[in-house]
């Protein structure tokens, strides 16, 4: 079945960027880069068994009119100006979810950081998959800022998440694979690309993982 | 002639796509296509006679999404109804005059199921049931199941439609590029499972183009024993002036197609882009070619919904600790319910290199159909090996088999009349290879002969039952040798004779050898390597033994079934050393931080130099003085550490780890002399209902524990009432509540008025990404814990008072 405003873009692995560990060790809660050994130990063997387990997912749509309806004005200030705008979701499948189940009864620092790759590989998957607009500004998800969180429901909805790339949503809106992205963009003429997640626009000023530059 | 009957001789021609031409005809973004079948009939009826006269022999009525969710109500009956009706009327008007068929179209529900989605299985079942009954009601002649993207999901829909018709069943999923299902089965561990179902046809539709699905097909080809099906999309779309295009065309199709026939696809057809064009021109291409034959490519083989395990090869190693038997921990574990124990039980053998889990949980008092598939569901979902069920209870059997995901090992029938008529109907409609033990009415007989007899009994039997033989394996029941000394021979030669002359696959529970000898391990690995010699295909056995893992590394290597000695020089070296405690301390250069080496030790999380320190340690020092006066204060350095943001979550648990090798050691030894260590108290804790999150929780539980308290962990999406019932139940003195989102925050809430109501003593303390201070004090809690340190000193000062 094919609904024609509605794309699946697989990704493979090697589709994705490098790992960046710089950011695996801020997911896991490091401020700064650990040195000892055991740590570095745990993190290549992290890298080794899982670094290729990333088989990323994107649906997405793109709309002239923003296509349901949200008092976000964080999200009406971001899109102002756009020509169009892009709502997707990513997904870098259940291998994350699997590994981390078995590893945090047997060894949680080990699930921690398999958690915290797969986290760095979702974003990776957004990085990527964005920077092929040209002007695409930077993203806004449900439960950022202050557009709300069952937002969640309107994109699954939307681009019919579940069946198109299998990404479930609980009653609490949580979404299964757990490393999973939903997010909106525009396209603005002459919009800087913006590398990541920006911190700035966040509530949460206590947030072990804000970005400090 | 009904279809079945047709394909033995002939090729079978499906249709192509129907989405891209309803869009073509009218059909609006978000307009649901089944509705077309009585809106617009007429549009229907003419693209299914347009397949028809193309050359399809099987037309799918226009109803992939027509199931309950999607059409609650008489909607769904009304839809299928006229979905059936408008294939009938094609066929009709059609100029085509050979076999015409009409298939129930069944698409997934598109919902994940548990344990990563939140639908349940049986629920999926009988939504898939309710389309089945009607499109049975209105006359169709077999159950086409379609795109199916997950394995467990694929089950479902397989089991609604054999217990709802007694039609036909294709199955056909939808592989991603790099070969397997989104949950991440191969067609291989596919083939494996829907053989065991009993389906009649397997293989691909959508996602990709003829070409990409190469890898695909050719695996099907080479395991199936069924007739493959493929139906791939026009290759991939792209969108040209707003309008979806396909970038492989009829003639590239047809010869792509024409190619797969040859090698020996039976079943064709087309999905997304396809058209009645595609159809004939491949119709038109291969008419002349003699079908190949579907031949029985006799696999004896299990499989989970990643991996599939074949037999017959190299010897198959099942790991035989998920079991009570003579395990006093385990059967405790059993009782209380402690499913983490069993499942890091499951784990270590993982990690010990078994290929297959052996999952028996009967103690008497429990109830042991409901914990069997609890336990087996709850391994699936952190395990990706095959599973073998072991149970002598035919319910607590058929419960698991139902909800297994992918084709068990099943442990296990005998020659008895009773259990065969028992356990043969449940293998015949679930699937799996059943462990046959040559015992009958008259007990185990002595001799080689009298097993080889019961043994060709059983297969006797089962094929009456539609069984093969290669579903079938058979463990001729390894004695006491020193209880009889000809008993290892008479184990031996009839395994022989089974695997050799009757062209079966055996297995043996091997320790059993060995009972009453001194150094067990010993005489049981060498009756493994014997047996093996005689044709071993599968032992029962404990991974975590060395002597065992060099037995079974080295025969691989000297049978000549290991590469360049490959495979033993990668792995013998972990296998070499007898225990984890063995061997020197290696000498670390001391450093000039006040701490004693096994505090070092910990503080930098080694763990295996902190086992070794510990062990070392208690040789001159009382257990109780080393955790006090070695593992706590390091401990501490580590808790101040992380608090003074000079050491980070990752080095609090890997300094956690190590300190647990250190207790493992201690309790060990405290063990031996018969004495417990002190707790702090009982501490509860759960993630609250709604919510998924448990890593945070199971770090806050780690760390409590290495400070001595006694944790009842409830798991994750905990219903308030659990956790009352919990804390009544230990009288906990503390209870901690995990939740990460927003959203799940007022069922904390719930939970600490129901405690404050029915549990006033308890101190309850709560965490979790978004909490804060003022919430936590507007929804009443003691205590907000802002990390795991934070959680544990409150925990320490309560337990003081």
């Amino acid at each position: 079945m094919i609904e024609s405003h509605i794309r699946v873009l697989p990704y493979e692995p090697s589709a994705l960027p490098p790992v960046d560990t710089n950011e695996v060790w801020r997911y896991s809660g490091c401020r700064e880069i650990p040195t000892d050994e055991a740590m570095l130990k745990l993190m290549d063997e992290v890298l080794a068994e899982c670094s290729r387990s990333a088989r990323g997912q994107v649906v997405y749509g793109r709309y002239k009119e923003f296509p349901f309806e949200t008092s976000s004005k964080g999200l009406s200030e971001l899109l102002s100006g756009c020509s169009e705008v892009i709502i997707f979701a990513a997904t870098v499948g259940l291998d994350f979810d699997r590994l981390v189940g078995r590893y945090k009864r047997v060894s949680p620092s080990r699930a921690l950081l398999i958690g915290a790759l797969g986290a760095e590989r979702v974003e990776a998957l957004c990085d990527t998959f964005c920077s092929t607009f040209k002007g695409a500004t930077t993203r806004y998800s449900p439960g950022y800022g202050d557009l709300d969180i069952s937002a969640q429901k309107e994109i699954f909805n939307l681009l019919r998440v579940e069946e198109k790339i299998g990404i479930s949503l609980n009653e609490s809106l949580l979404m299964t694979p757990t490393k999973s992205v939903t997010a909106i963009f525009g396209i603005k003429e002459g919009a800087e690309p913006l590398k990541g997640h920006d911190c700035s626009k966040c509530g949460l000023k206590e947030c072990e993982f804000r970005r400090q530059s | 002639m009904t279809v079945l009957e047709y394909m033995k001789d002939n090729l079978l021609f499906l249709d192509g796509g129907m989405g891209t031409l309803l869009q073509e005809r009218g059909l609006q973004p978000g307009e649901l296509p089944e509705r077309w079948n009585v809106s617009h009939p007429d549009i229907i009826t003419d693209i299914h006679k347009a397949y028809y006269d193309a050359g399809s022999n099987v037309v799918s009525t226009n109803t992939f999404g027509a199931n309950c969710l999607k059409f609650p109500g008489e909607e769904l009956e009304t839809l299928i109804t006229a979905a059936v009706k408008n294939v009938r009327a094609a066929q009709e008007i059609s100029s085509n005059p050979r076999p015409k068929f009409v298939a129930l179209d069944i698409g997934p529900i598109g919902k994940l199921l548990k344990p990563y989605g939140d639908f349940d299985f049986e629920e999926a079942v009988s939504v898939y049931a309710e389309t089945v009954k009607i499109g049975v009601k209105c006359g169709v002649d077999l159950i086409f199941i379609e795109t199916m993207n997950d394995c467990y999901d694929t089950k479902a829909a397989v089991l609604a439609a054999k217990e709802n018709s007694d039609l036909p069943i294709f199955v056909s999923n939808a592989y991603s590029e790099d070969g397997k299902l989104m949950t991440g089965a191969s067609p291989s561990a596919m083939t494996a499972m829907l053989e065991g179902l009993g389906v009649d046809a397997i293989g691909a539709n959508c996602s990709l183009g003829p070409a990409q699905l190469k890898g695909v097909v050719d695996e099907y080809l080479e395991v199936s024993s069924l007739p493959v099906l493929l139906k791939p999309n026009a290759g991939l779309p792209r969108t040209e002036n707003g309008k979806t295009v396909f970038d492989v065309y009829p003639d590239e199709f047809s010869d792509l197609m024409a190619d797969y026939i040859r090698s020996g696809v039976r079943i064709a057809g087309g999905c997304c882009g396809t058209t009645p064009d595609y159809i004939r021109a491949t119709y038109e291409k291969t008419t002349d070619i003699t079908p190949v034959p579907v031949t029985d490519k006799g696999r004896t083989v299990i499989s989970s919904y990643a991996r599939t395990v074949v037999f017959g090869t190299a010897p198959i190693l099942i790991g035989e600790r998920i079991n009570p038997t003579g395990k006093k921990k385990f059967k405790e574990a059993l009782r209380e319910h402690d499913i983490e124990h069993i499942l890091s039980v499951g784990s270590a053998q993982v990690d010990r290199g078994a290929d297959v889990l052996d999952v028996n949980v009967g103690i008497p008092e429990i109830d042991e159909p409901a914990l069997l598939t609890e336990v087996m569901y709850e391994l699936q979902a952190i395990i990706d090996l095959p599973l073998q069920i072991d149970t002598t209870d035919p319910i607590a059997m058929e419960r698991a088999l139902r909800r297994y995901n992918g084709k068990p090992m099943i442990n296990s029938v005998n020659g008895k009349d009773e259990v065969m008529k028992e356990i043969f109907p449940l293998v015949k409609k679930y699937g799996g290879l059943l462990v046959c033990l040559t015992l009958d009415e008259a007990g185990i007989p002595d001799t080689a002969e009298e097993r080889i007899e019961i043994a060709k009994k059983i297969i006797k039997r089962a094929e009456e039952y539609g069984i093969p033989r290669k579903d079938l394996i058979f463990d001729t029941l390894a004695m006491t040798v020193s209880a009889d000394d000809h008993a290892a021979l008479a184990t031996l030669d009839s395994l022989r004779y089974i695997r050799h002359e009757l062209g079966c696959n055996t297995s043996l529970g091997v320790s059993n050898v060995s009972f009453g000898l001194p150094q067990r391990e010993i005489i049981t690995s060498g009756f493994f390597m014997m047996a093996m010699a005689y044709g071993l295909s599968a032992a029962i056995m404990n991974p975590s033994s060395n002597e065992m893992m060099k037995a079974y590394y080295s025969f691989k290597t000297l049978k000549g079934i290991d590469a360049n000695c490959t495979d033993y020089i990668t792995n013998i070296d972990k296998f070499a050393v007898s225990t984890l405690t063995a061997g020197p301390v290696s000498k670390e250069p001391s450093a000039d931080d006040g701490l004693s080496d096994l505090q070092r030790a910990i503080v930098k999380g080694m763990k295996e130099q902190a086992a070794k320190l510990t062990t070392a340690l208690l040789g001159t020092t009382d257990a109780l003085d080393i955790v006090s006066e070695q593992i706590i204060p390091a401990l501490d350095v580590v808790g101040k550490g992380f608090e003074a943001k000079t050491m980070y979550l990752p080095q609090l648990l890997m300094a956690a780890e190590a300190s647990q090798f250190a207790f493992d050691q201690i309790k060990a030894k405290m063990a031996e002399s018969g004495s417990s260590g002190p707790t702090r108290g009982k501490f509860v804790i759960a993630t609250v209902k709604g919510d998924i999150h448990d890593i945070g929780k199971n770090i806050v539980k780690l760390i409590l524990e290495n400070y001595g308290f006694e944790v009842i962990d409830l798991g994750r999406d905990v219903p308030p009432e659990t956790v009352l019932e919990a804390v009544i139940e230990h009288h906990a003195p503390l209870c901690g509540l995990s939740a990460l989102m927003t959203t799940t925050v007022p069922a904390m809430e719930d939970t600490i008025k129901l405690l404050r109501k029915d549990a006033p003593w308890c101190k309850v303390c709560v965490g979790g990404a978004v909490l804060t201070q003022e919430y936590a004090d507007m929804i009443g809690a003691d205590f907000y814990g802002k990390d795991a340190m934070a959680t544990v000193r409150f925990a320490c000062s309560v337990s003081e008072e």
